[in-house]
């Protein structure tokens, strides 16, 4: 936060214990007015946890929460009156068509009549959705069912939207199609957004971080910087050898090796030129192919944390987990 | 906000109570067969129960009951279905009570109840029971008031079980044991079970049914109308805020 204004949303020592295991350790961060912040973290680094003390759909062991400057509980109904929330499966209704599972939202929040057939309008167009309004859920692929959440989240004009994992499961079609709408429905309200995620593709559209593991806050910057910090490429190997070339790599060439998927990675600077070195230093049978790329928010998150945002709840690792580019 | 909940969540059980028949045949037609089977099939074995009186006309009330019942099972089951599917994680998310979510509940099953035994009271008469002669408000009073407490009994094992196979076995364990103990098949005895039908909440709900159906008085009830509908009244209030209070804690120990 640069601006004097209050932030939207400031959390402050927000803490959480399941029995004697802490899972939250003072996790501080704040989301200005229109800003878009990111928890990322791999799964069981307590992002969902922070967004459900936040709900209300968990009571935190501790935490300081501040709503556009005023002091709110954590997940009281003075904070939940002001959120819009995305979870990570769609909750609408299957068995309900799109425009029934919006009145019956707006319904909850009493808007009846012609205000309410108004705003149903106005919802399914910003979904784009308005020819398959009467249809039920039930025959809706996944980007359109997530579609329909959205701009349920969205009804009552939430200050602040939450969305825990919105695209997981989706392809990359109507991945940048809930994100456009994600953005068009920012422009519209002017809402800030938290949105938890393990994707690097959904973390770079934020336009802060806050990088979690087991529980803490790493850092909390901008993408494009965390990103700066990495070194300039990523040398690609795929090998049937790992053992053997990472031992080469390691020894003679000085690299700090990753496994991969497919392989083995490595960071390093002139990528272009270290090509020549591996080539000379290893047997053309031990390498079926070598490439460079560019470094990715999930490499950025492995030299943070020494995690890899695949690892899942197994926690941290010995900093050489498996990174997809 | 509370009531606009409680109108929407029970706006919605309407919505499906009409588009789901498959449910009238389980809720209606299933313990209708029980009763013409059970009926004929025991064929005067009330009387070694020590009851008097015609068999069909005798398990009639029990039968409204098991819909009642039946009803309370199969619309709490989806508690379980909407909170794995994340339909109620967009209502307890709302700035309103947690309350309103067991209150919603409660009125979507109980109108639906109403509406089926209203529905199946058209076959009443083949049990001997007159239509004109029914005591309809202590008909009513018991049938609402039986919904709603076995509707939060359910809704909170719903909760705690979370799970639909474990449902179905709780419900094969408690609910259909606490039927049989209801008087709905025979009068309460001696000894303990005895006992056991008079401490069965259930039991009051096929009371307060049978003597509605005999026109207000009933000399096969166990108990007096009065005294019954109090106990459905206190059982409702009890259920109800268990229902409550069980949703209240899952969000202090949620695992998310």
């Amino acid at each position: 936060m640069t601006s004097t204004a209050p932030a939207r949303l400031d959390v402050r020592r927000l803490a959480h214990q399941y029995g004697d295991r802490q899972v939250l350790h003072d996790v501080g961060f704040d989301v200005a007015p229109g800003e878009v912040v990111g928890l990322l973290g791999p799964n069981g680094s307590g992002k969902s946890t922070v967004l459900s003390a936040l709900q209300g759909l968990l009571r935190p062991t501790a935490a300081d929460v501040m709503l556009d400057g005023v002091s709110v509980s954590p997940g009281g109904s003075s904070l939940r009156a002001r959120l819009g929330v995305v979870f990570q499966q769609p909750s609408v209704d299957k068995t309900l068509t799109a425009r029934e599972n919006l009145r019956l939202t707006l319904h909850m929040h009493g808007v009846f009549g012609a205000p309410q057939r108004a705003r149903v309008e106005t919802l399914l167009a910003w979904a784009g959705l308005e020819d398959r309004a009467d249809e039920p859920m039930k025959q809706f692929s996944g980007g359109m069912l997530r579609r329909i959440d959205l701009v349920r989240a969205v009804a009552m004009r939430p200050t602040v939207l939450m969305m825990d994992e919105p695209t997981s499961g989706l392809d990359e079609a109507s991945f940048r199609r809930v994100w456009m709408l994600v953005d068009e429905l920012r422009a519209a309200t002017g809402m800030s957004v938290l949105v938890a995620t393990h994707r690097p593709e959904e973390a770079a559209r934020c336009d802060r971080l806050v990088v979690l593991h087991e529980g803490r806050v790493v850092t909390v910057r901008p993408p494009a910087s965390l990103i700066e910090e990495m070194e300039a490429d990523v040398l690609v190997l795929e090998t049937d050898h790992r053992d053997e070339v990472r031992h080469t790599l390691e020894s003679t060439l000085g690299l700090t090796v990753r496994d991969e998927t497919y392989g083995l990675s490595a960071g390093c600077t002139r990528g272009h030129e270290l090509i020549v070195d591996v080539v000379r230093a290893l047997p053309r049978e031990k390498i079926s192919a070598i490439s460079i790329r560019r470094p990715t928010l999930a490499d950025a998150f492995v030299r943070l944390a020494g995690a890899s945002l695949d690892d899942g709840d197994a926690g941290a690792t010995d900093g050489r987990g498996e990174v997809r580019p | 906000m509370v009531g606009y909940v409680i109108l929407s969540l029970w706006r919605r059980d309407m919505m499906h109570l009409l588009r789901e028949r498959s449910r009238w045949v389980g809720v209606i037609v299933q313990p209708l067969i029980f009763w013409a089977l059970i009926g004929v099939g025991m064929g005067g074995a009330l009387t070694r129960f020590g009851g008097e009186g015609d068999d069909l006309a005798y398990f009639f009330p029990g039968i409204v009951a098991m819909i009642v019942l039946f009803t309370a099972v199969f619309a709490t089951m989806s508690v379980i279905e909407d909170r794995q599917r994340g339909f109620l994680q967009q209502v307890m998310v709302l700035p309103s009570s947690r309350a309103a979510i067991v209150l919603g509940k409660t009125a979507g099953v109980t109108t639906m109840a109403v509406v089926q035994v209203s529905l199946t009271m058209a076959v009443a008469p083949l049990a001997g029971v007159d239509l004109l002669g029914v005591h309809w408000p202590m008909f009513f009073a018991a049938l609402v008031l039986g919904c709603a407490g076995l509707t939060a009994l359910n809704f909170s094992l719903a909760w705690v079980v979370n799970s639909t196979a474990g449902y179905h076995g709780v419900m094969a364990v408690v609910m259909l044991p606490l039927w049989v103990l209801s008087g709905a098949m025979f009068p309460a005895g001696e000894g303990w079970m005895g006992w056991a039908m008079r401490l069965n909440p259930m039991a009051y709900l096929v009371d307060g049914l049978r003597h509605a159906m005999a026109g207000g008085l009933s000399a096969d009830a166990n108990s007096g109308a009065g005294f019954g509908l109090a106990v459905l009244a206190v059982t409702a209030a009890v259920f109800t805020v268990l229902a409550v209070r069980t949703v209240a804690r899952s969000t202090q120990k949620a695992r998310v």
